[in-house]
C-alpha cells in the first residue's frame, strides 16, 4: 500500500527552525521513528500539510540521568531503552515496559516520545510514566513548558500538546527510597499485538503503592481508590482480594475487536494480582527477573 | 508332514527371507529419494532474487484499480462516473458490458461475475476497473465514483439460509442451498437402538483466511496480433486460470497463455481469485492494447479472496460398553458465502471422511452448504477435512472419558484396518492401510497413555482459579509470609491430546485425475522438465527433479525445472489434494523411464549386451550389474544416443486409476488409495489468562514413500503451525457480511515464537501408486494439530471446548468474542 496523499517533507537541523516549522503550519505533523505515522498516512488517518522530520536533531536522542532525574529525549527508541546501562540498573521497570512492545523491528524505530504523542488507550508507555509520576517537557517559540503526566492526557488519541509544541523530553524523577516495580502486558500471541489489557505497578518500601491500568478507559489511568486502600499496608492475599473488588470502580474497559469489556475486566484483575505480588516480590529482593514473562 | 513339504516349506520360506533382503536393499538402495535434498528455489527466494508477479514489469504498463460498494447485498441502479471519465489519468474503465463471452464463472455453478452488473452479493464484489498509468492516481479518483443502489436484507447467519423467509442470494436459482451430499450406511435407527449409550454433541468452527504472504497480483500482456493474450501471476493453477480467461473473452483455449510468477503461498487459495483476476485484466489488456496490471493490497485481497468454510456440526453417537460405536448421525452446514465456487467438492471430502477414520456399522450423514452474504468460502489446505476432525476427535475423546477408557484405547477398538468398510462402503485394500501403525508410533514416542492419565488427574483435582488463593499457613493470620504466595507455575496446566485420520488421496470421485511432465534430455547429460502440476512453495520442483535423477541415475543438479507456461505443457488438472507428488511425480517417473529405456537400449547394441544382463544407472554412470567395472558416463551415453538420431525427449503420462460412486446414498470406491496420520499435542494452560501454549506436536503420518526428507519435514513443520492457528487464534468474523480482520494487526497467524517443538515421523511402505509408492503427505499435516490441541486443552482443564479457536476469551470465559450472537457448539 502506497501513501496516497500529497504534503511537503522537512527535515531541519536546528530545534528552532522545527518550532518555527510546526508554529507557522496549522496542519503539521512531527515524524521520529514513524511507526505510527506513516500507517495512519496510507490509511489517509493522518492528512498533514507538511511532515518535520525531526531525526537530525541530534540533541533529542540521549537517555540522561543528572540531578536524580532520568531523561528520555524525543528520538530515543525502545531498543535504546533496553540497550542503556542507567536503565537497567535504575530504572528496571522501563527496561522491562521497552521490552515488551511490539516487536524488534518495531522497538528499533518506535520512541517512548511517539508513544505518549499518539496516545491510543493500550500504549505500553502510559501507565508505566503514570506510575512514575513523570513529566512531559515540551518546547515552543514562546519557550518551555513542563506537563505533568496525570494532565497529558486527555482522552482517546488526545493530548495536552499545544499547536507549535514540540516534545522534547519527558523527565522521570528517581523515586528517594527502595522500590520494586512490575509491568504486566497480555497480547492475544507471541507476535506483534496491541496491548488487551496493561498494567504497571511500584512498591515503596514505605508500604506505599502506585497503580496504573492501561487499555481499560480512554486515557491510562492511575488506581487511586485502590491505592489508598492499600497504602501503609503490608500485602497478602486477603488484601489483594479485597483490592481486586475495587477494580470495577477504576475501569471502564470496552469491547473492541481484540478482546470484550469482560474480558479485559477478568484479565485487570488477574494481572493486577500478579503484578502487585511480583512487585512486593521484588521489593524484597526475591522474585522474577525483569523482564520474565507474567501471564 | 512328507519330507517333500518340509523342504518346499524351507524353499519358500528361505526364498520369503531372501525376497525380504532384496526388497530391503532395494528399498535402501536409492541414491537421491529419501535424502534431506534443499530446494531448487531456496536460494534465490532467501536472497530476495526470486522474481515474484509484482517484479514484473512492462513498458507502457497500466495499472487497474478496482471499484466496489461499501455494502453487502444491493440492487445496483446506477454507478456515476461523471467526475472521472475524462480525466486524463483514466484511460478507460471496464465494466461487464466490456465482457465479449462468459459473463459468470464457476466451477460447478456459473453465479459469479467478473464484473457485477445486477446486483452485488457480498462486500467483496466488484463492479467495475478503473484502468489508467498511476495506480495512485487511480486510487483517488475511484473515491469519486458514485453508486446508487437499492440496499437488500443481508443474510449472515447460515443457520437461517433455508427457512422460507429468507433472503435469496441468487433468486434465479429459487433456493440459498448450495448443494447436500447425503450418506446411508446400514440401519441408523436399529444402530441406535443396538447402542448401550447415546451421546449428542454439536461443534462449530470458524471462517479462516490462507494468509498467503504475497497479496495476489497478475498482469497480462496483448498478443501483437491482438488476437490472444499472455497472462503473467501468482496463479495457483495455470491451466485453470486459462480456461476461465478463454471463456470470458470468448477465445479458443490456445489464444490464452498463463506463465505462473513465483508464488509466495497459496495454501488453496489462488485459484478462482486469481482466475478472475486474471480475466479482468485480459480484458483490460486487449481493450487498450496496453500490459494491464493488478496488484493487490492486503486490505484488497482479505476483503474479496474466499475463504475456509465454517461449519456447524451435529454429532449423534451410539456406542456400547465395550467401546465399540455402533451408529453415528452427522448433520454439517457450512456457510458456502456469496458463490459456490468449490462448496460442492469441499463437502463432498467431508461427507466421505466425516466419522473419521473407524468402521461403523450404521451411518447416515447429511453435508450441506449454503449461499449467504458473507465473504465466499472455497478451497483451501484440508478441504472439507479440518472441520470434521475437530468434531469427530473430540466426541471420541468423550466417549473414551464416559468409558473410562484412555482416548487411544477407544481408537484402537474402533480404527480402520485392512479389510475394514468406510463408511461410503469401500473395502480398504490394495494398500498399506496404516491407521493403528501412526496411532500406536505416535503415543510411543510421546508417552501419551502415562501422561494422559496423570494430567487427566491434576486436572479433576485442582480448584478453579477462582477458589484457588487462599493458603495461609495459620487460618487466623491474614498476613501471608513473603513465599506463601501461590506460584504462577500452579496456574499452568499441563495436558496431551491426540487426533487420528485418514484422508482419500488425490481427486477421488470429484473429477479426471490424470497428470503430464515433460522431460528433455540434452546431448551433455544435462536435462529440462517440467510437470502440468505447479509450483505452489511446497518444493515441487525439487520433488519431481529427485525422482528423475533417481531414474536416470544422476544429480539433481543437472535437471533444470522450466518456468510454468501452459503452453509448453499438458494440462494436468489443478495443483489441489495434495496430489502433486502422488501424480505429478508419477507422470515423471513414467518419462525418466521412456528416456532411459531408450538410453539402455542404444548401450544394449553399442556394447553387445545379452538379455538377461542388467543395466544399472548410478551416479552419474551406467553399467551392468555383474560387472560394475566396466561403465559409460550418462553425459556420453547421451551424446552417444543424441548422434543416432534418437529422440531423449518424452511427455510421461499418469493417469489415476478409477473409482465409482453414487451420490444418492453417498456409497463407493471414493478415493483409490489413502493416507493414515496422527498427531499428538502437548500444550500449557494458563487456567488465569487462557493463553495455550503448544510445548510440542508429535505429527506421524504415512506418505507412502518420502521423496525428499528436508521438504517432507518442512511439510510437517508448516502444516503443524498452521493448524495450531486454526486451533487457537486465526478468525474471520464479519459484521453484515463486511470482515472485521482486514490485515494481520487482526487476523493473527502464530509466529514461530508461539509454537513449540515440532517433530515429524514418517511411516513408509511399499504402494502400488505413486513414484516408488509416494502417496500424499501435504493437508494430513495440517488437518489434525487443531483436534489435537483441543484434546489436549480437554485433558488439562477438564473441560470441552466446542468452538474454534480455542482463543483467550474461549478459554475464559467460554464465549467468543464477536459481534453476532451466532450460535456456538454445545453439548447438546
Amino acid at each position: 500500500m502506497s501513501i496516497l496523499q500529497d504534503f511537503d517533507y522537512f527535515k531541519p537541523t536546528t530545534i528552532e527552525f522545527a518550532i518555527d516549522l510546526i508554529s507557522n503550519n496549522k496542519n503539521a505533523t512531527i515524524l521520529a521513528g514513524g511507526t505510527d505515522l506513516i500507517v495512519n498516512l496510507k490509511e489517509g488517518t493522518a492528512t498533514p500539510e507538511i511532515v518535520v522530520d525531526i531525526k537530525s536533531l541530534k540533541d533529542l536522542k540521549k537517555i540522561e540521568f543528572k540531578d536524580n532525574c532520568l531523561i528520555i529525549g524525543a528520538l530515543v527508541t525502545f531498543t535504546d531503552l533496553l540497550e542503556s546501562v542507567v536503565i537497567k540498573e535504575k530504572f528496571p521497570l522501563v527496561w522491562e515496559v521497552s521490552k515488551t512492545v511490539a516487536s524488534v523491528g518495531i522497538r528499533n524505530r518506535a520512541t517512548m516520545v511517539g508513544n505518549i504523542c499518539s496516545a491510543v488507550p493500550c500504549l505500553d508507555s502510559g501507565p508505566l510514566l503514570c506510575v512514575y509520576e513523570a513529566d512531559v517537557n515540551v518546547r515552543s517559540s514562546k519557550g518551555k513548558r513542563k506537563i505533568p503526566i496525570k494532565d497529558w492526557f486527555l482522552g482517546n488519541k488526545k493530548t495536552a500538546l499545544k499547536h507549535g509544541e514540540l516534545v522534547t523530553h519527558i523527565s522521570i524523577p528517581f523515586p528517594n527510597q527502595k522500590t520494586g516495580g512490575c509491568y504486566v502486558r497480555l497480547g492475544r500471541y507471541c507476535g506483534e499485538d496491541l496491548a488487551q489489557v496493561n498494567v504497571a505497578l511500584l512498591a515503596f518500601a514505605n508500604n506505599a503503592y502506585r497503580i496504573a491500568f492501561g487499555a481499560v478507559a480512554p486515557t491510562p489511568l492511575r488506581a487511586n481508590k485502590i491505592e489508598s486502600f492499600l497504602n501503609g499496608k503490608k500485602i497478602n492475599d486477603h488484601l489483594i482480594e479485597q483490592a481486586k473488588e475495587l477494580i470495577p470502580d477504576e475501569i471502564s474497559p470496552i469491547t473492541d475487536i481484540r478482546a470484550t469489556k469482560e474480558y479485559r475486566m477478568h484479565m485487570a484483575k488477574v494481572m493486577f494480582e500478579r503484578g502487585i505480588k511480583t512487585a512486593v516480590e521484588r521489593l524484597n529482593g526475591d522474585g522474577l527477573e525483569y523482564g520474565e514473562s507474567l501471564v | 508332514m512328507s519330507q517333500y513339504t518340509i523342504l518346499s516349506f524351507l524353499f519358500h520360506s528361505i526364498r520369503v527371507e531372501l525376497l525380504f533382503i532384496i526388497n530391503y536393499i532395494i528399498m535402501n538402495n536409492f541414491s537421491t529419494i529419501g535424502k534431506p535434498i534443499i530446494r531448487q528455489d531456496g536460494y534465490a527466494k532467501v536472497t530476495g532474487k526470486a522474481k515474484f508477479a509484482d517484479d514484473i514489469n512492462y513498458p507502457n504498463q497500466l495499472f487497474g484499480v478496482m471499484l466496489r460498494l461499501p455494502i453487502a447485498h444491493a440492487k445496483i441502479i446506477k454507478i456515476d462516473y461523471s467526475e472521472i471519465e475524462n480525466h486524463p489519468s483514466i484511460k478507460t474503465i471496464i465494466t461487464s458490458k466490456d465482457i465479449p463471452g462468459e459473463k459468470r464463472i464457476g466451477i460447478i455453478k456459473k453465479d459469479q461475475p467478473i464484473f457485477c452488473d445486477e446486483k452485488i452479493v457480498t462486500p467483496g464484489d466488484v463492479v467495475g476497473m478503473l484502468v489508467g498509468e498511476s495506480e495512485r492516481e487511480l486510487l483517488n479518483l475511484r473515491e469519486k465514483v458514485k453508486y446508487e443502489y437499492e440496499t437488500l436484507p443481508v443474510l449472515s447467519d447460515a443457520t437461517k439460509a433455508l427457512q422460507p423467509d429468507a433472503p435469496l442470494i441468487h433468486p434465479e436459482l429459487e433456493t440459498n442451498l448450495i448443494i447436500h451430499h447425503p450418506l446411508r450406511k446400514g440401519d441408523i435407527e436399529q444402530g441406535f437402538s443396538q447402542s448401550d449409550f447415546i451421546l449428542e454433541q454439536t461443534y462449530t468452527t470458524q471462517t479462516i483466511e490462507h494468509a498467503y504472504i504475497e497479496p495476489e497480483t497478475v498482469i497480462a500482456v496483448p498478443l501483437e496480433d491482438k488476437k490472444g493474450v499472455k497472462v503473467i501471476g501468482s496463479i495457483q493453477n495455470p491451466h485453470s486460470a486459462r480456461n476461465v480467461v478463454s471463456s470470458v473473452l470468448g477465445l479458443p483455449l490456445n489464444s490464452v497463455r498463463i506463465r505462473q510468477a513465483e508464488l509466495g503461498g497459496s495454501f488453496g487459495g489462488k485459484d478462482d481469485t486469481m482466475n478472475i483476476l486474471s480475466a479482468r485484466t485480459a480484458l483490460a489488456a486487449l481493450k487498450t492494447g496496453q500490459p494491464v496490471k493488478i496488484r493487490y493490497s492486503r486490505e484488497d485481497s482479505i476483503l474479496e479472496s474466499y475463504k475456509r468454510h465454517p461449519y456447524r456440526m451435529k454429532y449423534k453417537v451410539g456406542y456400547n460398553e465395550d467401546g465399540k460405536i455402533k451408529a453415528m448421525k452427522i448433520d454439517i452446514l457450512a456457510d458456502g458465502g456469496a458463490y459456490a465456487s468449490m462448496s460442492p467438492f469441499v463437502t463432498w471430502r467431508t461427507v466421505v471422511q466425516a466419522t473419521g477414520p473407524y468402521e461403523i456399522e450404521n451411518v447416515w450423514t447429511d453435508v450441506r452448504a449454503v449461499y449467504t452474504n458473507n465473504p465466499y468460502t472455497g478451497a483451501m489446505r484440508g478441504f472439507g477435512s479440518p472441520q470434521p476432525i475437530f468434531a469427530q476427535e473430540s466426541i471420541m475423546d468423550e466417549i473414551a472419558i464416559k468409558l473410562n477408557k484412555t482416548p487411544d484405547e477407544i481408537r484402537r477398538i474402533n480404527g480402520l484396518r485392512i479389510g475394514s468398510i468406510t463408511s461410503t462402503g469401500q473395502k480398504l485394500v490394495k494398500h498399506d492401510v496404516n491407521l493403528i501403525k501412526v496411532l500406536d508410533a505416535a503415543t510411543e514416542k510421546s508417552g501419551f497413555t502415562e501422561k494422559w492419565k496423570t494430567y487427566k488427574q491434576n486436572s479433576e483435582t485442582a480448584n478453579n482459579y477462582q477458589n484457588k488463593n487462599f493458603i495461609a499457613k495459620q487460618e487466623d493470620s491474614l498476613f501471608l509470609e513473603k513465599g506463601d504466595f501461590i506460584p504462577s507455575e500452579k496456574l499452568l496446566k499441563k495436558g496431551i491430546g491426540l487426533a487420528l485420520s485418514f484422508r482419500g488421496c488425490s481427486l477421488g470421485a470429484e473429477g479426471i485425475d490424470a497428470a503430464a511432465a515433460y522431460l528433455s534430455v540434452q546431448a551433455d547429460g544435462s536435462a529440462y522438465l517440467i510437470s502440468g502440476l505447479a509450483e505452489n512453495g511446497q518444493g515441487l520442483r525439487t520433488t519431481f527433479s529427485i525422482i528423475a535423477a533417481e531414474v536416470l541415475g544422476i544429480s539433481v543438479e543437472n535437471i533444470y525445472y522450466l518456468e510454468h507456461d501452459t503452453g509448453i505443457i499438458a494440462d494436468s488438472g489443478p495443483t489441489v489434494a495434495s496430489r502433486s507428488t502422488l501424480m505429478g511425480g508419477g507422470a515423471v517417473k513414467v518419462a525418466a523411464e521412456i528416456i532411459k529405456v531408450r538410453l539402455e537400449d542404444t548401450l544394449r547394441t553399442e556394447w553387445n549386451l545379452k538379455k538377461d544382463e542388467k543395466v544399472v544407472f548410478k551416479g552419474g554412470e551406467i553399467f551392468v550389474a555383474t560387472k560394475p567395472k566396466r561403465s559409460i558416463q550418462f553425459k556420453k551415453l547421451c551424446n552417444l544416443t543424441y548422434n543416432k538420431g534418437i529422440s531423449l525427449s518424452t511427455i510421461g503420462w499418469y493417469p489415476g486409476p478409477k473409482v465409482e460412486w453414487d451420490e444418492e446414498i453417498g456409497q463407493g470406491s471414493a478415493y483409490f488409495t489413502y493416507v493414515y496420520g496422527c498427531q499428538v499435542a502437548e500444550v500449557t494452560v494458563n487456567i488465569g489468562t487462557g493463553e495455550v501454549y503448544v510445548d510440542r506436536v508429535v505429527a506421524v503420518h504415512d506418505p507412502g514413500r518420502v521423496i525428499n526428507l528436508m521438504g517432507a519435514q518442512g511439510q510437517v513443520y508448516g502444516g503443524v503451525t498452521q493448524g495450531a492457528g486454526y486451533g487457537l487464534w486465526e478468525e474471520i468474523t464479519t459484521e453484515e457480511g463486511s470482515i472485521r480482520e482486514l490485515n494481520f494487526d487482526q487476523y493473527l497467524i502464530p509466529t514461530s515464537k508461539d509454537i513449540g517443538e515440532i517433530i515429524p515421523q514418517f511411516v513408509e511402505g511399499d504402494e502400488q501408486f505413486g513414484p516408488w509408492g509416494a502417496k500424499a503427505l501435504g493437508e494430513p499435516t495440517l488437518e489434525l494439530t487443531a483436534a489435537a490441541i483441543a484434546n489436549a486443552v480437554r485433558n488439562a482443564v477438564g473441560i470441552r471446548h466446542f468452538s474454534l479457536p480455542l482463543n483467550l476469551e474461549e478459554i475464559v470465559l467460554k464465549r467468543k468474542l464477536s459481534p453476532l450472537d451466532l450460535k456456538r457448539g454445545s453439548a447438546l
